[in-house]
């Protein structure tokens, strides 16, 4: 008797771990079979569509390329949103988080050009870090000190964050040796906070960064005295050199699984995240145990608020090395969808940023070789992430347990009315 | 007098919980009809049975003197049954007026009607002697008045019979004296009113009947003129057979915990705890006594951190701690049981092990820096585990899946590995099946022996009894007595909880005259 | 310089009546969703409603070639998304705001895809179907000849006067008919609603399904009204600023009008400056009602405004 409620325990706890892998994966493939519907209406084979796909997304090495370029944001704005909605605070802001993240590591390599990069681009890191931990700052106040629903304010600080661009990105950034104010300004002073743009461009984009504050690139390691000493005249090395995809996989996705590692790490090994964890499950337990829920809130929302930041940060100095308008449209927002179809666990949400980057990254060749519209990924997206919180939601893994519960009540009272009938009969 | 409303054999059981069993009860027109008896003795489930928020499981429901199936609260409603629950169902941005015809139709369907609803109301209330301003919102008025919205609300639908669960728990003694006046010109109308209890005073002030239940049965069933307080007090504390608990003889040692003169206020801002005084010696277990709401809870937050004191002091072992963060109280040595371990005992959602270490995360060996040290705490929790006998097929499993039993015992673990000096047990035992309940008053035994001072509250008597070295009983946020455990006088505790007895501290020389180190 | 400047925007009759066009679709999207937020349902799907309304708008237009089959048929498809968000997150019960960013970007491309799927043909645009006939002004008799408030208020798109009527209707709804009555208490104390017999979940469907005709409407007067084209993801967001509009009028119906015509005034502003190329950042024009909104939160909307029950599914205890 004891053992097989022992074994029964077992099995529960077996299905309810084993749930949480299943719904995503049962989310997404649900998503993909409707959406085969839709193209099916379109006249195009689904198999061909996905196919497709499939090998726009890891095909070849520059689509491989493409899809970890699509990913890194992803994998970091998922990181800020699972990380703040484990300890109860919902960050949507992570969009305004990342456009600010960007333009503090624009800012740094447009002022500092002549720095080494093993300085720039760890200063060009950290000041996107810092300046998504500063916007999400106010929110962070208003949320743990007064109980100001984050949901809104932060919406509030995405727009405000993007017209702040919108307007950075049309002033000139002003250059070394220009009057103002009657006098030559120094090199670089605070002052130089106004304006990034390009000021020989007549768009509102801002200059090429100096190639110091790039990511290194996988090419840039093949050029090195390393692989050149090793390899050197081989005909393998020289289609290495003359594959163009591996000057654009770089450090940032590897970045990106490092972060994984240390959230996971913070989440689950340190105090910190303990403390963040129990917050977000129970505010008033948490409480009773001893912790000081105003500050673990803080805390909470400044690490989502970096990790966003750094999102803009390694789109910048890993792909993009400059911003124009609209330069990184919904990578904020898509960490949501990110971090919820990847049940909040930053390994999830790496594996589901994977997903979500992959279809951005095939989608183009999809539309190129079926014709079908690359529109078709959001409905996709949009599905898994409809699926997956409704699947969380009817928590299967607590309806079994319930169920468990009626059985044996129900043997309870089927024992009660034997016992009756034998008291009767005596 | 004619019947209006009988219950016939009525049974209901909650997941391995027997509520009611064989209840029969009936209540004629126009009488105030007490339904006494102590807390989780079936009253407010028998009552959700005849308002449709429960269906009884067997038994028959026979109003006016046909019998009726109640699915659901509309149902009772449409019948004539009116019920005023504990918490008010009422919308708190909306009018009276607005709350009294919500999910009525309106004479000029779809438009709403106020002004003449208004009016009606004003009539009701001036008919029944009911204060009301229609047009006030609800948040905006005292307790008392909201009290008698929910009063108007029943009455506006035509409510012949009216449940009043606890009326009297959330109001000042004014508004009590005021509640009365309406209950009596309203069986005056020809209204019958069934009024849930626990307080004897109430029942003889103003009920016809009364009715007492014990452990989901029916005692008996009296008119208040054939019966007395002492009587009524007996019936309901009734049994006087006990789990016994082997407690050895020991003699108290130095102060450590000290309470003087501490008040606080509830949730609502009310006083719950007034001017509170006593001590608790090590090797010694002060059992608090008293109906549910009677401040205990409070009080215990109060020691704990968990809730402002307004004023007094409290002490430990010889250091304020008034108002101190609750971190700071636990580095103090004291653990905390709270009353709900679903809510605030435990977090469900993490795993034994993470729970286990909840008092003890922050430092070392547990964590170093910030980081947790997987061995020792891995070692910790399979230990605690084994030393609490919590049944788990792992560490790893999430607190949710345990069954109440073994919950309370990872919350024992938690708070009794530790060996804390003091110890502060709100409801420990409450919900839990017999076995788990030997298991935890015998943990709290042993933490007794060891030399730890314990803070016991309990709304079951017969653990207060049995377990206690004094007795303190608690009503209306006061302390009425404070007895030796020994040879307490049961009926006189029950007296003193249901508030028409005052005894003081009894034990007070007691202690001071013998200060005694044990070690 | 500067105030010349200025004031030429400001004593242009152009600039008024950009205002009334910039704040109508915001206007009946926000005056839609009031209900269903007064019900306790988070609206952050109505970027998702208003996207399907243009589309609908132009797909029911020019398949039809009758412009109020377009404005029929983005009610629908708002009404649809309406329904949907319904069952998942009222019925099952999922995280609304998780839900509703879900269908925003189901609805970008779901739209698309329509689009696409209605107008092209193996990615060629057919011609003869783009010429979709768009919404008629209707010039009021009398009131639209008085000189300035003529064309500002009286002189525009059949959208704009429902606009009008629709302040009133909403706030008359809301607490002068025993439905408004039920919204209210749904989105304060559900369960309280329940003991007297209201269908919790019956109230909130039909407050979807309303919010939804009307983003399918606001929908529909952004692409064949006001811009009179389409475009993928045509509606930039106007759904959030709605939604925030919500906020800063407390749930208030007068109070969110109000707010709606903040951001639209902030909205024509912006295109006024731009066409003059006056010295301001425009861009500051655009982020000042949402400084605007985070002042008022901060101090005096709080936590007290939100509706009860915002966010909260309803799960009855025992039956």
């Amino acid at each position: 008797m004891k053992t097989e409620s022992k074994l029964r325990t077992i099995w529960r706890e077996y299905l309810e771990r084993s749930f949480t892998i299943t719904i995503p994966v049962l989310a997404i493939l649900s998503a993909f079979a409707i959406s085969g519907l839709i193209i099916l209406a379109w006249g195009s084979s689904p198999f061909a569509a996905y196919g497709a796909l499939f090998s726009g997304a890891f095909g070849s090495p520059a689509a491989i390329a493409t899809t970890l370029q699509r990913m890194t944001p992803l994998i970091f704005t998922g990181l800020a949103v699972a990380y703040g909605y484990r300890g109860g605070f919902f960050n949507i802001g992570a969009e305004g988080q990342l456009y600010m993240g960007a333009i503090a590591s624009v800012w740094c390599a447009i002022t500092f050009p002549t720095l080494p990069s093993i300085v720039l681009i760890p200063l060009c890191v950290l000041a996107s870090a810092f300046m998504g931990m500063m916007w999400v700052l106010l929110p962070a106040y208003l949320k743990s000190r007064r109980g100001i629903n984050e949901v809104l304010t932060t919406l509030l600080m995405n727009y405000i964050a993007i017209q702040y661009f919108e307007w950075l990105v049309r002033v000139d950034h002003i250059q070394e040796g220009i009057t103002l104010f009657g006098g030559e300004i120094p090199k670089w002073t605070f002052i130089n906070w106004i304006g990034i743009k390009d000021a020989t461009q007549p768009h509102p984009k801002t200059a090429l960064l100096v190639e110091t504050s790039f990511m290194p690139s996988l090419k840039s390691l093949f050029e090195g005295k390393l692989f050149t000493s090793l390899f050197g005249g081989t005909a393998f090395y020289q289609e290495l050199l003359s594959t163009p995809a591996f000057g654009r996989i770089t450090l940032a996705p590897f970045l990106g699984l490092l972060a994984v590692i240390l959230i996971y790490f913070i989440m689950f090994k340190t105090t910190t995240g303990y403390r963040s964890r129990a917050v977000g499950i129970n505010p008033e337990a948490a409480r009773f145990m001893g912790i000081n829920v105003k500050n673990t809130l803080f805390t909470t929302a400044l690490i989502s608020g970096t990790l966003a930041g750094l999102a803009g940060g390694m789109e910048v100095l890993g792909t993009q090395h400059r911003m124009i308008p609209n330069f990184l449209v919904n990578a904020g927002f898509d960490g949501i969808p990110v971090a919820l179809i990847g049940q909040l666990h930053p390994v999830g949400a790496f594996l589901s940023a994977t997903f979500f980057g992959a279809l951005r990254a095939g989608a183009n060749k999809m539309q190129v070789i079926t014709s079908v519209p690359v529109a078709v990924v959001y409905i996709i997206q949009s599905l898994a992430i409809v699926f997956a919180i409704s699947g969380t939601t009817v928590d299967i893994g607590s309806t079994l347990k319930k169920k468990r519960i009626a059985r044996e009540t129900d043997e309870k009272k089927k024992l009660m009315a034997v016992e009756g009938e034998v008291s009767n009969a005596s | 007098m004619t019947e209006l409303l009988r219950l016939e054999k009525i049974r209901k059981t909650f997941p391995g919980v027997l509520a009611n069993d064989n209840v029969d009860l009936v209540i004629e027109q126009g009488e105030i009809h007490a339904l006494l008896g102590e807390n989780g003795a079936g009253k407010t489930t028998l009552m959700n049975c005849v308002y449709g928020v429960y269906r009884p499981d067997s038994g028959k429901i026979i109003w006016k003197g046909k019998e009726v199936t109640i699915h659901q609260a509309r149902d009772a409603i449409a019948l004539g049954i009116g019920m005023v629950h504990q918490h008010f169902k009422l919308v708190p941005p909306l009018t009276v007026a607005e709350n009294v015809v919500l999910g009525l139709p309106s004479k000029r369907e779809p438009f709403l009607d106020l002004v003449a609803v208004e009016k009606e109301i004003l009539e009701t209330t001036k008919r029944y002697g009911l204060d009301v301003d229609p047009k006030a919102q609800i948040w905006q008025l005292p307790v008392g008045v909201q009290q008698r919205v929910e009063i108007l609300k029943a009455l506006y639908r035509q409510a012949e019979l009216l449940i009043l669960d606890e009326p009297t728990a959330v109001l000042t003694p004014g508004e009590v004296e005021e509640l009365f006046e309406v209950l009596r010109s309203l069986t005056k109308q020809g209204l019958s009113i069934i009024f849930i209890t626990h307080k004897l005073e109430e029942v003889m002030d103003v009920c016809d009947r009364v009715t007492v239940l014990r452990d989901g049965c029916v005692v008996h069933t009296v008119n208040k003129t054939e019966t007395n307080t002492r009587e009524l007090a007996r019936m309901m504390v009734g049994r006087e057979v006990f789990l016994k608990v082997d407690k050895p003889d020991l003699i108290p040692g130095e102060v450590v915990l000290e309470v003087q003169d501490l008040s606080a206020l509830d949730n609502r801002g009310l006083p719950a705890v007034k001017n509170v005084s006593f001590t608790i010696r090590r090797n010694e277990i002060l059992g608090v006594a008293g109906v549910d709401g009677n401040g205990q809870t409070e009080l215990a937050d109060v020691i704990a951190g968990m809730r402002k004191a307004t004023s007094g002091k409290v002490v430990i072992r010889g250091s304020d701690v008034t108002n101190l963060s609750p971190l700071d109280i636990i580095k103090k040595s004291v653990a905390y049981i709270p009353p709900d371990r679903q809510h605030t005992g435990l977090l469900l959602d993490f795993t034994l092990t993470e729970n286990l270490i909840g008092k003890s995360y922050y430092r070392p060996p547990f964590s170093k820096h910030g980081v947790f040290q997987k061995k020792v705490i891995n070692e910790f929790s399979s230990k605690a585990i084994r030393d609490y006998d919590v049944r788990t097929p792992g560490p790893e499993l999430k607190a949710k899946l345990l069954s109440g039993g073994n919950q309370q015992k990872v919350v024992l673990a938690r708070e009794l590995s530790g060996q804390p000096d003091l110890v502060i047990a709100s409801q420990p035992t409450r919900g839990l099946d017999i076995g788990a309940t030997e298991y935890v008053r015998t943990r709290m035994v042993e933490a007794r022996n060891r030399g730890a001072a314990l803070l016991l509250i309990s709304t079951e008597l017969e653990e207060v009894l049995s377990l206690s070295d004094r007795i303190a009983v608690m009503y209306e946020g006061e302390i009425m007595g404070i007895v030796p455990g020994k040879d307490a006088d049961i009926h006189e505790i029950g007296e003193m909880m249901a508030g028409v007895r005052r005894v003081g501290d009894r034990t007070a020389n007691a202690g001071k005259t013998e200060v005694v180190k044990v070690s | 310089m500067l105030l010349d400047q200025l004031a030429s925007v400001l004593l242009n009759t152009e600039f008024y009546v950009a205002i009334v066009r910039m704040t109508t679709p915001l206007l009946l999207a926000a005056m839609g969703s009031i209900l269903a937020e007064r019900a306790g349902v988070v609206t952050f799907s109505m970027e998702a409603m208003m996207l399907m309304g243009t589309i609908g708008g132009i797909i029911g237009s020019g398949v039809t070639n009758n412009v109020w089959m377009g404005v029929l048929l983005a009610m629908i498809f708002g009404m649809i998304i309406g329904l949907i968000y319904a069952v998942v997150a009222v019925s099952i019960g999922s995280h609304q705001i998780v839900t509703s960013v879900g269908l925003n970007l189901g609805a970008l491309g779901l739209s698309a895809v329509l689009y696409a799927l209605t107008f092209t043909r193996g990615g060629e645009i057919i011609q003869t179907v783009i010429k979709v006939p768009s919404l008629p002004f209707w010039k009021v008799p009398l009131l639209g000849d008085i000189p300035f408030l003529g064309p500002v208020f009286f002189n525009h798109l059949p959208m704009v006067y429902l606009g009008y009527l629709i302040v009133p209707l909403v706030w008359f709804i809301l607490f002068k008919t025993t439905w408004g009555l039920k919204v209210r208490a749904v989105g304060e104390h559900p369960h309280a609603a329940d003991t007297v017999g209201i269908s919790v979940a019956k109230v909130r469907y039909a407050a979807l399904l309303f919010a939804g005709a009307l983003n399918g409407l606001s929908g529909a007067y952004i692409s064949i009204g006001m811009l009179n084209s389409y475009m993928e993801n045509m509606t930039a967001g106007r759904g959030f600023i709605a939604y925030t509009a919500i906020v800063f009028g407390k749930w208030q119906p007068i109070n969110v009008a109000l707010g709606t015509l903040l951001f639209g005034a902030a909205d024509a502003l912006q295109l006024r400056v731009l066409a003059l190329n006056i010295g301001i950042p425009y861009q500051f024009l655009v982020m000042f009602p949402y400084v605007v909104t985070m002042i008022a939160l901060i101090s005096v909307v709080g936590r007290a405004s939100w509706p009860a029950a915002s966010g909260l599914p309803f799960k009855r205890e025992e039956g």
